[in-house]
Order: structure tokens, then sequence, then C-alpha cells
């Protein structure tokens, strides 16, 4: 292939525009966007927040009362609970050969041969719980037959929850959007119901696939009678879902969560380059798992970087230019240990780094220009020209000083 | 000016490119308009988040992102796949109609990750960092991607003939 025939930026840009032009667009429904984040607004300050300490008032009504519980067709939120206080009785829970996971004092029972966070992409691959599920990879797979998962995720109604029954989980209110079944993709019957638990920002969601739909309903409704409110026990609250935004300079905010559910926390540094300091990595007991007011939680934090080399992470790849899936990676942690890379004349190799710091670069040096050759108008990228050995060299920059990060040498055959 | 104002002015400027930029992701048209309207609606909510973020069609974009995969994983429940598509071209657009076909199918080769890079950075036409905010990716990342994306789709025989033009 010769160089005028190769893929060049502007004329994909072109093919994606004449592409995209084509495509028939209406106006847009301004009218109806402003009216249903009008109703999400209002029906978020309805919400109260759930107190620190959850005003425990025990007022024992019985096991949770559900399915079925309709008070008419309510458009509007209720507020029949100003208390939010659950009435639940715990010590029974969890029943024989059962488990349980939540967020803050929700909690639903599952089965304890069923697994947690079994996804990938977003989709339930066995009976799985999922809880603080964290970053879904950009994919997409469908649903498997017979498969049910009960999924817990904290936050506001999204626009599209459209709840249609009042109920209550041990005397706490609740919204529920009641089930509804989709034959959908390669005749994988899926039913589905929501709960939603305004005071407290959470949602329980049922699914299930199976052959039949009568089967598929009842496992939804089995799974969210299993639904309780805690009254003297708490889940340990979530990380890996929590934003980067939210992270904010540290692990404040996930402390202050512990510290609101009455956790104490016990924090633990790991030296991880390039990631913003006291970013949590993990806790133990893992979110979801539900402990005793007074519990310590372990979290392991992003340890502070004094260093300047340590606030940024950079890596070296190569491929060859032929070969899409020839690329190979030399990672952070190799370079500052010191790397080898062998490759083959013709084949590119590239610096690439971590930008999230608007004040720092990485910058490299190389040795053996005569083997790695800068590529037209770039610094961080050569081609491998001749055989022999080069070193490349990278640092970390800020301006006024730079430090040494890692190397690689490089044997070009 | 007041959020929904605010809000009004950048949907009449930028419905349709979202709502194309969805379809090139893989969308249906009709989904890509409920997508782009759930997605600006979700903004909309939280448009003071929206006003203070540095970027704010990175952000935007991120929310069509999340809100595509959001809708493929459940799509089971709205409608029923249909094999025929409707056909609306004739005569003169027929080479037009070609090249935006060629187009699609060269895109469905990319991997998902791939494709979102791609869109985002020559359709959307958001820079690398901004690509990066918009995909929870690294920038590095972004550079890498986008350089096997413009393999596939080189040593792609359908655009092949694209690119003599």
């Amino acid at each position: 292939m010769s160089e005028e025939e190769s893929m060049s930026e502007e004329k994909l840009e072109q093919l994606l525009a004449q592409s995209a032009d084509r495509v028939p667009v209406g106006e847009p429904p301004l009218a109806a966007m402003l009216a249903d984040a009008r109703r999400s607004t209002r029906r978020r300050r309805l919400g109260v927040a759930l107190g620190s300490a959850a005003a425990v008032v025990a007022v024992t009504l019985g096991a949770s009362v559900l399915p079925g519980l309709v008070s008419g067709h309510d458009p509007e939120p209720s507020v029949p609970d100003p208390t939010g206080a659950a009435s639940g009785t715990d010590e029974s829970l969890p029943g024989p050969g059962m488990r349980l996971v939540g967020i803050a004092d929700v909690v639903v029972e599952v089965p304890e041969e069923w697994g947690t966070n079994e996804t990938h992409c977003g989709t339930p691959m066995a009976d799985t719980v999922v809880v603080d599920e964290g970053v879904i990879g950009l994919c997409a797979v469908l649903r498997q037959p017979e498969v049910t998962s009960v999924h817990l995720s904290a936050g506001r109604a999204p626009v599209e929850f459209h709840p249609d029954v009042d109920a209550e989980v041990d005397g706490v209110a609740v919204r529920r959007e009641s089930t509804s079944c989709g034959d959908a993709f390669h005749g994988v019957l899926t039913c589905a119901s929501t709960l939603y638990f305004p005071q407290r920002e959470v949602y329980v969601r049922a699914e299930s696939s199976s052959e039949s739909e009568p089967e598929a309903r009842r496992e939804v409704e089995e799974a969210l009678a299993r639904v309780h409110v805690l009254a003297d026990r708490v889940a340990v609250p979530g990380w890996r879902s929590l934003t980067f935004d939210e992270q904010g300079d540290g692990a404040d905010a996930y402390l202050a969560l512990l510290a609101d559910l009455g956790l104490e926390a016990e924090v633990v540094e790991e030296s991880h380059p390039g990631m913003p300091p006291g970013f949590v990595l993990g806790a133990s007991p893992d979110s979801g798992t539900v402990v005793e007011p007074g519990s310590t939680v372990t979290v392991t934090v992003v340890a502070p970087q004094d260093r300047l080399a340590e606030r940024m992470s950079a890596g070296v790849s190569t491929d060859t230019p032929e070969e899409p899936d020839s690329m190979r990676e030399v990672t952070d942690a190799e370079l500052r240990a010191g790397a080898d890379l062998t490759v083959a004349v013709g084949d590119t190799v590239w610096v690439t780094w971590n930008v999230e710091h608007k004040t720092l670069r990485v910058t490299s040096e190389v040795t053996g220009e005569d083997v790695l050759r800068t590529e037209e108008w770039t610094w961080d990228k050569w081609t491998a020209s001749a055989p022999g050995q080069a070193t490349i060299t990278l640092y970390v920059e800020d301006g006024t000083e730079r430090e040494r990060l890692g190397e690689v040498r490089v044997t070009v055959q | 000016m007041d959020a929904e104002d605010e809000f009004s002015e950048y949907v009449a400027a930028r419905w349709a490119r979202l709502v194309r930029a969805a379809v090139l992701l893989g969308a249906s048209p009709a989904e890509a308009e409920d997508i782009t309207q759930t997605a600006l609606t979700r903004c909309l909510v939280r448009w003071s988040k929206v006003r203070r973020a540095a970027d704010r069609d990175a952000y935007v974009h991120r929310v069509l992102v999340n809100t595509f995969i959001s809708a493929r994983r459940r799509r089971w429940t709205g409608e029923r796949p249909t094999s025929e598509v409707p056909e609306q071209a004739s005569g003169d657009h027929a080479e037009q109609v070609e090249t935006a076909d060629l187009v699609s199918r060269s895109l469905a080769r990319l991997s998902d990750e791939q494709r979102a890079v791609v869109v985002l950075r020559y359709y959307a036409h958001l820079g690398e960092a901004q690509t990066a905010a918009a995909l929870g990716i690294p920038a590095g990342t972004v550079k890498s991607r986008l350089a096997r994306a413009l393999k596939v789709l080189s040593n792609d025989p359908d655009l092949s003939e694209l690119r003599g033009r």
C-alpha cells in the first residue's frame, strides 16, 4: 500500500460527516426534556437525606409488605413516612443459606451461592447481586437465559424511572415500577421491576430471564420480597462507584460516608505513580457487606507523592505498522525497574503518558539515534531504522525541574 | 440567562450533531434521538454541574456515551429489532448512500472502544484531552486507540475505493 492510499485523518473526518449528514434528524423535543427535568428535580427535593444515626425508631409492624400493595395510581410522588425509620426484625436476617448485601440500611437477602458483580459489560452472566459495580466497559453483551440478578444502586431517580405503585418495605415508603417483561433479543425473555427508596436515594432492581414469562415474573417478585430495611446494621459504602469528582483531592468523601454510617476507618497507603494521592483503591470488608455499627473498615488509598517522578505514569508502546494487533506495551512499573524491549526494523515505538496533570509532562531522551529515527514533526515517536541498541530515558518535568522516571533499552533486530 | 434558557440554546445548536454522533456510535436513528433526549435531560437536571464543567462538550458527550451504553444494555425492555430498514435512497443520492453504508459497515469492524474514540475525535471534533475526559480514559490511551482504529480502517477493502476519490 502506498502512502497516499492510507486513511488520512482529514479523509476520515470527511467520510464520517458525509455518512452522518444522511441521517434525518427531527426537531429536538425541548418541551419534553424541560418537563422531565423539572419532574425529576421536584422528586429529588421531596427526598429527605438519610441522617447519620438513621433515627432508629422501631415500630414493629411485622415483615415486609411488598408485592401487590397498591394505593392507587398516583403520578405525583407521595411522602408518607417522614421519619424513614425501619421497623424490621433484624435478628432473623439472613435466613439459612442466604447472605445480605446492601447500601446503607437497605439490604437484599440473596442465596449464598449467588455471585457478586458477576457481570460482563454490565450484563449479568450468572445469578448475581450487583452492588458498587463501578466503571462498566464500553461494550455490550446480550442477556443470558435463566439468569436472575438484583442490582443495588445509590443516587437520584434517573429520568427514565417511571414508578406506578406506592409500597412499603419494613414500614418505609418506597416507589415501585411494576414488573414488565420483554421478549427482546434472540428469544431471551426478561422481566424486571424496580424499587426506589426516595429518602435514602437507593434503588433495587430485580431482573430475571427465563423461557417462560410466569417463571421470570415469579423470580423478580421473590427477589424483591427479600428486600429489607435494617434497624441496627449497615452496609459498607461503595467506593468503586465514586467518581473522580466525588473523590476530590483524596479519600475524604469516602471517609465521610463511613463516618456517616457510624463505621471506623483504618487507612492503608499504597504507592501508585500518576494516580491522585488519597484516591480510594479498595475497602475491606468490601462494599455491600453488612456489618455492625462501629465496625472497622480498612481503606486502601494512593500514597502521597513527594517526588516529581511519582506524580506521572508513562508507558512505551511498539507495534509493526502492517499488523494492527501487534501492539505491545512496556508498563510504568517495568520502566521504573528498567525494561528491555526487542523490536524489528520498521516497527514504531512511542511514549504514552497520563496527561491528567496540566503542569507536568513526560519528556524523553534517546541514545542511538541511528537506530531509532524520530518521526517527522513528533518528538515522542520513533521508527526502528537499523539493527542495533538504543536507550530511551523518560523524565517528568514541571517547567523548572525534571526527574528521571525510568528507561527502556531497545534492541532492534 | 437562567439554566433553562442556556440549555435551550445549547440544544438548538447541538441537537442534530449529538443525534448523529449516537448513530455513528451504533444506534439506529430512532434510538439515537431517544438516547440524545435522555442524555440531554440528565444534563439539564445537573445543569449547574454542566455549567461549571471545564469543558461542556466533553461533559455532554460523556453523558451521551454513558446513556448509549446503558440503553444498549437494556434494549430488551423496548422495541423488537426489525430486519428491514426503510430505504429512502433513490437516483441522485445513490452514490452518497453507498458511501454512508460503506462507512457504517467499516465502523462496525472497529471495537466499541475504538469506535467511540473515532466518533468523538473525528465527528464530534473533541480534542485529545476532551475525548479522554469524555471517555474517562488517559489521553495516551486515546492516542493508541486512534492509531489502531486508523490502521483497521486503512486496511478496510470497503473504504479503499473511497480513499482514491
